[in-house]
């Protein structure tokens, strides 16, 4: 059963509802995986660098869950197509292309056919940097398109390209379902306020995810 | 409901409007045993039915709260606040392209237009105004002197207040009179902090908590339950634990019998009968059918919001008004008022790491006016005062944004909640100008072939005068109070943003420069009450809507009294 609308419904049955814990812990979620996915904006290289760039930035492992296990590349993809504006598109996917070249340059092959590992080495090779290179790069980008410079274009659109995939895998991963009721503290209807209660003892040291 | 368009039938009162003003109208009239029209403009909206996002997580939404581009071209203005039209309460804002209106200079005009308006979606803080507020005009001498004062809207203050449900705490500020409250919402650690650091620094001045119309405590308010501290007000509350017209006075109009509500009907003017020299009643386009029709009343409160009222009024011409109802002082549209905002200071908190809070509170702190107070200490280069609204809380995931780590370690920082970081924001009174104003705009007609509005207002001196000092002083107190990684602003604001626009049909004790009486009825047509935020003669610094209730709530009564004389006698 649909937990929203089950939930929906008792509320209307009893006219104005009544805070009750247990109807959530009865009403189980549903999440749905999907293993293949046909991309509505993103080409077949922009999907397969953007699946392992998430994979890269939010991994999966024994103790939390990661990007790809919250279908992230799925949201992005909708996300640039349904929400994006079109100057934003093109930036995106001018992005992809250079950082797609600088793949290919590197390691004489198609961006398409690249292992997670070369992957992740282009990428550190973008995002492993000292502090004041980092505060540098962060400055340039808040410079727009036209006014950079012909010889560091390519970067310049490559890092907009991962910066967007980076903001998207974080937003995307921290409003999942997943992320958002089992590895954040999930508390829809908290009833009581407590102005000032024991991290450890409140949530586990987790954040809120509402 | 078969008399519904029918103009046989005469109702005892028309009121029109939904939102704060109107519902309180409909509740009041219907409770003093008159048969009253409530008119609404926009779609039906039932308490709990149609609340669309209500219970919606932020995976619920398919673009966990973004809208499209072409939805962002449909509400441009009403966008202009940065928090109405997310995918969650876009819903509850008007369609800027289907309800235009122009701008000589710009004017953030952010509208509902459905059953109960604006108190859906409003900010829910309630503040009584003091006797310093209905006095300010008549000492300084801007706008018209206030022809009522604090002790006549007292009572209707604890009557609004006993049925609305205000949290808070009692301070005894002459500047800011304690309400009736339940039991005020706790300031976190890290406001108590600033609280502390204030109280340790500055005489003149305190930190007291927020004071909102969200249920808490034990007293019974029909069909409502208590604040769950879910924070989601804006999207209509399946718990009735914020003040609204469909959740509290709609209801208990309903109960008391005798209200007729129709949806879908446009006023665009009130009749005059020259001859009776009273108004009859009004023209209505159905806004689905387009069907023009007729309803007489009585007596008619306009409620329809300060700029709608207005217009409404403006459009009424008759022999005897040709330049709008009761439009003789020609101030009808003008002293157009809302209140400065966005100005003021935030802050980092270093310490209470391992304290954290539960639920999500509907309001925070309040810092009572403290400037030009009567004494000469508070006095100031510009005149009247502000307030200052905020709260503390911990950052989340969104804090790693536009910085470059990743990785597992990523991961398990951001799943903790950051640093504690502060907001203060500072309200300040705009002060009444006649060259501030709306006017009809016969060139650019809506669907129904009605005048669009036109803004020509803007914030003065005075108001920048105050904000200068409002970020000054917000900056001041954080750092006194040992906050780190202090940051001033004061940000562009445009009139409207604040959505408190009032002052537009003010209330006066002389017919050539005000519109209404202290009755709140037209000077010259007895029987039309202007009682949303268009009657204000000031606008003081504090939100007004708990004002606009005690307003309108003394103004029914005042008519139904008026009604039952005219019975008897």
């Amino acid at each position: 059963m649909d937990r929203r609308s089950a939930l929906k419904n008792l509320t209307l049955s009893i006219g104005y509802a009544v805070a009750a814990p247990t109807i959530f812990n009865m009403l189980s979620s549903c999440t749905t995986d999907v293993a293949t996915w046909r991309p509505v904006f993103l080409s077949e290289s922009e999907k397969h660098l953007v699946t392992h760039l998430v994979d890269i930035i939010l991994p999966t492992s024994t103790a939390l869950p990661g990007a790809l296990d919250v279908n992230v590349p799925q949201f992005i993809d909708i996300m640039y197509k349904d929400i994006e504006t079109a100057p934003k598109q093109k930036l995106f996917q001018n992005g992809a292309t250079a950082f797609a070249a600088h793949f290919e340059k590197n390691f004489k092959k198609e961006a398409l056919k690249g292992s997670k590992a070369e992957i992740q080495e282009l990428f550190g090779n973008y995002f492993d940097l000292p502090k004041d290179e980092i505060q540098t790069v962060l400055q340039e980008q808040r410079v727009s398109e036209k006014k950079v410079n012909a010889d560091k274009k390519d970067r310049y659109l490559a890092y907009k390209f991962l910066f967007s995939v980076r903001y998207y895998a974080l937003y995307g991963y921290f409003t999942s379902e997943k992320v958002g009721e089992e590895v954040l503290a999930y508390d829809p209807i908290p009833g009581v306020y407590e102005s000032c209660a024991p991290l450890e003892e409140t949530t586990g040291g987790r954040a809120w995810s509402l | 409901m078969s008399n519904l368009n029918s103009n046989e039938v005469e109702y005892d009162a028309i009121v029109i409007g939904t939102g704060i003003s109107g519902g309180w109208a409909a509740k009041e009239l219907c409770e003093n045993g008159l048969n009253t029209l409530v008119l609404e403009r926009g779609r039906m909206v039932k308490h709990i039915e149609d609340y669309p996002t209500m219970h919606k997580d932020p995976w619920d939404f398919k673009h966990r709260g973004q809208v499209t581009p072409e939805d962002k071209k449909r509400q441009e203005k009403q966008a202009r606040t940065g928090y109405t039209t997310g995918e969650a309460s876009k819903h509850w804002f008007v369609d800027d392209l289907k309800h235009p209106y122009s701008e000589t200079k710009r004017f953030d005009w952010i509208r509902g237009y459905h059953v109960g308006g604006k108190s859906l979606m409003w900010a829910r803080m309630s503040f009584r105004w003091s006797e310093m507020d209905f006095e300010a005009n008549k000492k300084d001498g801007h706008g018209v002197d206030w022809p009522i004062r604090y002790n006549d809207l007292k009572p209707w203050y604890e009557k609004v207040e006993r049925f609305v449900g205000i949290s808070g705490q009692e301070e005894n500020l002459p500047q800011l009179p304690d309400s009736i409250f339940t039991p005020p919402v706790e300031l976190n650690c890290v406001e108590k902090e600033f609280q502390k650091g204030v109280a340790e620094n500055y005489e003149d001045r305190q930190i007291i908590h927020g004071r909102s119309a969200n249920l808490t405590g034990d007293i019974l308010h029909e069909g409502r339950s208590k604040c769950q501290f879910r924070n989601r007000c804006i999207r209509g509350c399946p718990f009735g634990g914020y003040f609204s017209s469909n959740s509290c006075t709609l209801p208990a109009a309903e109960r008391a019998g005798g209200m007729t509500l129709r949806p879908n009907s446009i006023v665009h003017e009130i009749i005059y009968d020259d001859e009776k020299k009273i108004a009859t009643g009004v023209r209505v386009i159905d806004a689905e059918t387009n069907e023009k029709m007729e309803f007489y009343a009585k007596v008619i409160f306009c409620c329809a919001a300060t700029v709608a009222t207005t217009s409404i009024l403006l459009q009424s011409k008759s022999e005897r008004f040709p330049n709008g109802l009761g439009n003789d002082s020609g101030e009808l549209g003008h002293n157009l008022m809302d209140h400065h905002f966005k100005v003021g200071a935030s802050a980092s908190y270093e310490g209470h790491e391992e304290d954290y809070f539960k639920g999500r509170k509907p309001n925070g702190f309040f810092v009572p006016r403290f400037r030009n107070l009567g004494d000469k200490a508070s006095k100031m280069n510009y005149v009247r005062g502000y307030g200052m609204q905020g709260g503390a809380s911990r950052t989340n995931w969104s804090r790693a944004v536009g910085e470059m780590s990743y990785g597992e370690q990523l991961k398990e920082e951001l799943i903790t909640p950051g640093k504690w970081r502060i907001g203060v924001n500072c309200f300040g009174e705009c002060l009444p100008y006649h060259e501030n104003k709306m006017e009809l705009n016969y060139d650019k007609l809506d669907e129904w072939g009605l005048p669009t509005v036109d803004f020509d207002c803007e914030y003065k001196a005075n108001e920048e005068a105050m904000r200068v000092d409002a970020e000054a002083e917000a900056v001041a107190m954080l750092k006194a109070a040992g906050f780190k990684d202090v940051r001033g602003y004061n940000n562009p604001c445009f009139p409207g943003n604040g959505i408190h626009e009032m002052g537009t049909a003010r209330m006066g004790h002389d017919p050539k420069t005000s519109v209404v009486n202290k009755h709140n009825q037209i000077h010259t047509v007895p029987n039309v009450y202007v009682t949303d935020g268009s009657c204000m003669s000031s606008s003081a610094s504090q939100n007004p809507s708990l004002t606009y209730m005690a307003i309108t709530a003394r103004a029914a009564d005042h008519a139904a009294k008026e009604l039952k004389n005219k019975k008897n006698g």
